[in-house]
């Protein structure tokens, strides 16, 4: 028990940039593989003095240059695959220089930066939503969910198939035809009203990312912490996410007071470390 | 003092700048779940998007042994444009005169039945 509580007395004494510059440099050396759309031509040097700054100091993940070399790599390979790269190879960028700007010990910078980022993140995901016809009528998620792609955790421990069987071999059958040749195919709903189920979850998603947003800059502690916890959870159960969970749980550590850190980082770190395991091992995206 | 010290406003200038960017974007084509926008999850993901050489549907699986080729192909179903099926055609050697399309699954929400979208045609 006391060894428990000297780990945690040991993480809870960190400052917020040193936790997540630690956090987030796991992230990134597992991910930077998997990104790469660049010539090697134009990475390479970028790598070779990455590894210089890592093996010749110390403290490099404190050091501003170590992080601007990191967004200079996602930057070059964003603009080789800029048609193909995700959402969120955005988002490491932007806490790249975060952690750039905010280097060594400017938790004010850090703190301030990281709530607007996540209030950005979460307000353009909002202004998407309303501006997508298929997302407001509740067609697209009628039709992702129908094709079994979300809740896919969920459905491993309690078993639940949404999908009747026979429509989705009507839907492969389709698909292959030539689409003039191509007709609309009713389908059966697996339960009624299903559509109209989804356009709610479709605005039960919206409210909680709205609500995410202004609380960022509320001081209900308790209530604030606990809805980003039940926010990030819902996100993982709802959708594997676990690379862009990762990333956005680093952004709720950094903002985090020193208040808040004693009673919520515990979950914040259980959450990402849970989110980090699910990348490394595939069980999530990355 | 937050808003004369840079490191207080520049991210967030950015984030919002390429937000503006992406929209634009979006307007000529891009997928939504590109460009940096944020607006994953509203909409058919790009993947799911089929393009069809006349009546041929091509696909993206093994048989692409290039990873070039595949990026390209991922990239013109991410933004049907005229800019990526010049670079389509160019890479296989798709002539002109043959038709190249991109559909999209849908679902009609009023009486829940599936159909096919056409979002870009060359011939149009």
């Amino acid at each position: 028990m006391n060894k428990l509580l000297n780990i945690f007395n040991y993480w809870l004494n960190q400052d917020n940039f040193q936790l997540v510059s630690k956090l987030f440099f796991l992230y990134v050396v597992v991910v930077m593989y998997k990104v790469n759309y660049a010539n090697p031509i134009f990475v390479f040097p970028i790598v070779l003095l990455l590894l210089f700054v890592g093996l010749t100091n110390k403290s490099f993940l404190q050091k501003p240059w170590f992080w601007i070399l990191y967004a200079l790599f996602f930057t070059v390979n964003l603009i080789f695959g800029y048609f193909v790269a995700a959402n969120h190879h955005f988002v490491v960028i932007y806490v790249c220089w975060l952690l750039a700007i905010a280097a060594p010990n400017r938790e004010n910078v850090l703190a301030w930066n990281a709530k607007v980022l996540i209030c950005l993140i979460m307000l353009l995901a909002v202004v998407q939503k309303f501006i997508s016809i298929e997302y407001m009528d509740g067609s697209y998620f009628a039709l992702v969910g129908y094709e079994g792609k979300f809740f896919v955790y969920l459905a491993k421990i309690i078993p639940f198939d949404l999908i009747p069987n026979e429509n989705m071999d009507l839907i492969k059958n389709e698909v292959v035809k030539t689409p003039l040749a191509s007709t609309e195919i009713p389908l059966k709903e697996p339960w009624a009203n299903y559509v109209s189920f989804m356009k709610a979850f479709g605005w039960f998603v919206l409210i909680g990312e709205l609500l995410v947003a202004i609380l960022l800059f509320t001081k209900w502690k308790h209530f604030k912490n606990t809805t980003f916890l039940l926010v990030l959870i819902g996100i993982l159960l709802t959708r594997q996410e676990t690379g862009f969970l990762l990333v956005l749980t680093t952004l709720f550590i950094a903002q985090l007071s020193k208040e808040d850190k004693k009673t919520y980082l515990p979950y914040y770190m259980g959450f990402c470390i849970l989110c980090f395991g699910l990348v490394v091992s595939g069980l999530g995206f990355l | 003092m937050r808003l004369t010290n840079w490191r207080f406003w520049l991210l967030p200038l950015i984030v919002i700048i390429v937000f503006f960017s992406q929209l634009y974007m979006q307007s000529k084509g891009l997928s939504r779940w590109r460009g940096g926008g944020f607006g994953m999850y509203t909409e058919v993901h790009f993947n799911y998007r089929q393009i069809w050489v006349d009546d041929s549907l091509v696909k993206l699986d093994k048989s692409l042994k290039a990873r070039k080729d595949d990026l390209l192909l991922r990239s013109f179903k991410a933004f049907p444009s005229t800019y990526m099926l010049a670079k389509v055609r160019e890479r296989f050697e798709i002539s002109d005169d043959k038709k190249v399309e991109i559909w999209v699954p849908m679902i009609e929400p009023e009486n829940f039945t599936f159909y096919r979208k056409r979002i870009f045609s060359s011939h149009e």
